[in-house]
């Protein structure tokens, strides 16, 4: 396998899956040889030819139907600031719930997911450079399509799951020690409805894989051929 | 003054310039980026990106077909032919820009100044 060969292969190896691609393949196979036999006769060496005929085509991912071509950093930035948004106030929820302690735990993951991504927020948002801000990159929509789906899906699962265990332990406590759970005063009410309700504010998680499936498509800069 | 033409000013003919080429005789790839840089004397480069995304492109409109060629080594060419509708959109365009070109002339040039 020649060179010219090798490194069409590796433009196409994430693209196995995808129909008709050994025709693209093919094509784009044919022409960079051809490329190379022009620039040979122009004179370059064959070393000099297929460098340049790797260098003029790059990447293919252009081509790829699913991909869209997107500004990622304006992607990002409004993510992050999306993600942040959703963490505080998710966090802030959580704060005086946090004397339970089976709030605690939460309220302390979206403390430290929170500070991570304020820092991440800060970090792109100090880079103004016309550069940075409008780089594009092909992205392929649909993982992230299916991705989404799948998080709503576990998040629904976990809820239902979680309601369930809760609902175990706390009214089928009865069945399992044969003693009934004692609920006496609004502090017993607040602990159940709160283990009721910790699962619901994991939704922030879907929310966002959601919000950067929208933000791709708000972002996108058309064909990317330059 | 730069002797090649900006991308910026010809991005939306590539299509159109693709066309014409066809129109003349069927033609692959690598061809149609050397006939371009033939046409232009030089002055302009079609860039393997914009031509793909072209070609496909056209093909989705039914502008173009494709078909395999039959060479006996380095790989089969792949070469476009220009449809009927093709040969409509190409004459429609040919119109549309004698018609943009004076239209844009005199929104940018002052009569006798910048001669």
């Amino acid at each position: 396998m020649n060179e010219l060969n090798k490194h069409v292969d590796g433009l196409f190896k994430k693209y196995k899956r995808y129909p008709r691609i050994n025709e693209l393949k093919e094509e784009i196979l044919s022409n960079l040889e051809a490329k190379k036999a022009d620039l040979i006769s122009k004179g370059l060496s064959e070393k000099e030819a297929v460098e340049q005929a790797k260098k003029d085509v790059g990447t293919i991912d252009y081509l790829i139907d699913d991909n869209r071509c997107v500004y990622i950093n304006r992607v990002r930035w409004e993510w992050l600031q999306a993600a942040l948004l959703y963490l505080l106030t998710a966090w802030v929820i959580t704060i005086p719930l946090s004397v339970f302690p089976s709030a605690y735990g939460a309220n302390l993951t979206l403390f430290v997911f929170t500070v991570l991504t304020g820092i991440l927020y800060l970090i792109i948002s100090a880079k103004k450079d016309e550069h940075f801000i409008n780089e594009k990159r092909d992205i392929p929509i649909k993982p992230y399509q299916i991705m989404k789906k799948i998080g709503w899906a576990v998040w629904i699962i976990y809820v239902f799951i979680s309601i369930v265990k809760i609902s175990g332990i706390f009214f089928g406590s009865n069945v399992f020690f044969s003693r009934p759970i004692h609920i006496d005063g609004p502090y017993q009410w607040a602990k159940i409805l709160l283990e009721y309700a910790i699962p619901f504010i994991w939704v922030i998680v879907p929310l966002a894989i959601n919000q950067y499936v929208c933000l791709l498509l708000k972002y996108e800069a058309g064909v990317n051929n330059e | 003054m730069d002797k090649t033409i900006s991308s910026d000013l010809i991005r939306g003919h590539i299509d159109t310039i693709i066309l014409r080429i066809l129109h003349e005789q069927d033609s692959y790839g690598y061809e149609i980026i050397k006939t371009i840089y033939a046409n232009s004397s030089g002055k302009y480069e079609l860039k393997e990106p914009s031509l793909y995304t072209s070609l496909k492109r056209l093909e989705k409109q039914q502008f173009i077909k494709s078909y395999w060629g039959d060479e006996s080594q380095g790989g089969r060419r792949k070469y476009y032919k220009i449809t009927e509708t093709g040969q409509e959109c190409y004459h429609k365009a040919i119109k549309e820009w004698k018609m943009a070109k004076q239209i844009i002339s005199d929104l940018i040039e002052r009569k006798g100044v910048n001669e």
